[in-house]
């Protein structure tokens, strides 16, 4: 139980880390508990929206060409095979969780440059991963504390692809089970999700082609094995967002 | 596009957490002046600045798909982000003197009579400038600096000539004094 004194205390560090003041070894503990701490980090994003809107009176100033480049040469999505077969990975390629997130919706296209660097070394192969945005997403978070539980992607295609988070836990005997929601509330089932998952994306075909239709929402929750007939423990729910094209 | 629209940007962010570059590329141009002026208030230097705003998008490429709309406003999500990186580069050897905007008090004080703007983003800042103008001189000071250009309070005591337990007081009953009134400003 958390006494008035404390938690004008607790409001008081909340706001001096959104203001800056917090600093040192003191700042990195108020962010090692705001972690687990739903209700402070609650505090400190109500801190940030208030003072926020004053850095409008900041005049903007757009940065150089350069800053653009070095972000984009560190971002995932392009890789350049070598010739020599024993250069290391790239950093972006050693991240398994990409390769899962991207494998499910992107298309590989080989293109050959034909550009020998030096006389009598083969050309340099190019490796393009395209992504294909899917036209709405959801993220499932937990509503306890806003983590995120899972991510739904639904395709241009029909297709639903789902990928769980590595750390939900699926005790022995228990399964995951993906629902749809056409009105917020009431759950229709999605079926059980392979353990899979947590690793990789997947494919989830509902039995009812009509079903993505209707979807608002996508809700994860832990069944005993094979699933039930409504929801008993919900992990988290995500409304879909329509992404534009 | 450079919009500032929240629902373009949390949608943006949708489709950078599935790994969509070309959203990545459109937020940046959207968003990079504002927190690229933001980092700059804080670091004082081109080149750290240009090293936040680097790492700050690197990192909003790794966290997007963390990013819960519910939870916070997607140009508040991205200034924290940005902030922070700042205030953790942050930093200064004891010789160096700390230069306050001298201009940042009028700026801030002449925003507050300019004709209304109904747009709610607007209206929010005409709300917190209000809120700090009806601070005391030493309160408005302490908080303004601190949040525009990230200084300690033992750089605030020595940049405005007083105790550091003066301007420890200034800031508590500040902050205390600016949440009451953009809370009740707000309902």
């Amino acid at each position: 139980m958390r006494t008035h004194d404390n938690d004008r205390l607790r409001e008081m560090l909340a706001a001096e880390f959104a203001l800056g003041t917090l600093r040192g070894g003191a700042r990195r503990r108020f962010e090692t508990w705001m972690r687990d701490d739903a209700d402070l980090r609650a505090k400190a994003d109500a801190w940030h929206e208030r003072l926020a809107p004053l850095l409008d009176a900041i005049p903007e100033r757009r940065p150089p060409q350069r800053v653009w480049a070095a972000i984009e040469a560190r971002l995932p999505g392009f890789t350049a095979l070598r010739a020599d077969r024993h250069a290391p990975a790239p950093w972006w390629e050693r991240l398994g969780f990409w390769r899962g997130l991207t494998a499910a919706f992107a298309v590989v296209a080989v293109v050959s440059a034909g550009i020998a660097l030096r006389p009598g070394t083969p050309p340099i192969t190019e490796v393009r991963l395209v992504e294909v945005v899917p036209a709405a997403i959801a993220s499932v978070v937990d509503p306890k504390d806003g983590h995120l539980v899972a991510t739904v992607m639904q395709t241009r295609s029909g297709q639903l692809l789902l990928k769980v988070s590595p750390d939900v836990a699926v005790p022995s005997g228990h399964d995951l089970q993906l629902w749809l929601s056409a009105n917020g509330k009431d759950m229709e089932s999605l079926g059980v999700v392979p353990v899979d998952a947590r690793t990789k994306t997947v494919s989830v075909r509902p039995a009812d082609a009509t079903a993505l239709s209707r979807a608002k929402a996508f809700g994860l929750s832990l069944e005993p094995a094979g699933g039930s007939p409504q929801p008993t423990q919900v992990l988290g729910l995500g409304f879909a967002v329509a992404l534009s094209s | 596009m450079t919009t500032t629209d929240p629902g373009d940007l949390a949608r943006l962010i949708a489709s950078i957490a599935i790994g969509d570059r070309a959203a990545c590329r459109t937020l940046y141009d959207a968003t990079s002046p504002k927190l690229f002026a933001i980092a700059l208030r804080i670091l004082r230097d081109e080149g750290r600045a240009e090293d936040v705003l680097q790492d700050s998008f690197v990192n909003v490429w790794r966290s997007a798909a963390g990013y819960n709309p519910s939870l916070a406003a997607p140009m508040t999500w991205l200034i924290t982000i940005v902030r922070n990186r700042a205030l953790d580069y942050l930093r200064r050897n004891d010789a160096m003197t700390i230069e306050l905007d001298d201009d940042l008090i009028a700026t801030l004080e002449t925003d507050t009579r300019s004709p209304p703007d109904l747009a709610s983003g607007a209206q929010d800042a005409k709300r917190v400038r209000q809120c700090l103008e009806r601070l005391e001189g030493g309160q408005k000071q302490a908080i303004a600096f601190a949040y525009f250009q990230g200084l300690t309070h033992s750089e605030l005591a020595a940049a405005l000539k007083v105790p550091i337990g003066t301007v420890k007081t200034w800031i508590r009953r500040g902050l205390e004094k600016m949440r009451h009134c953009i809370d009740a400003l707000a309902t």
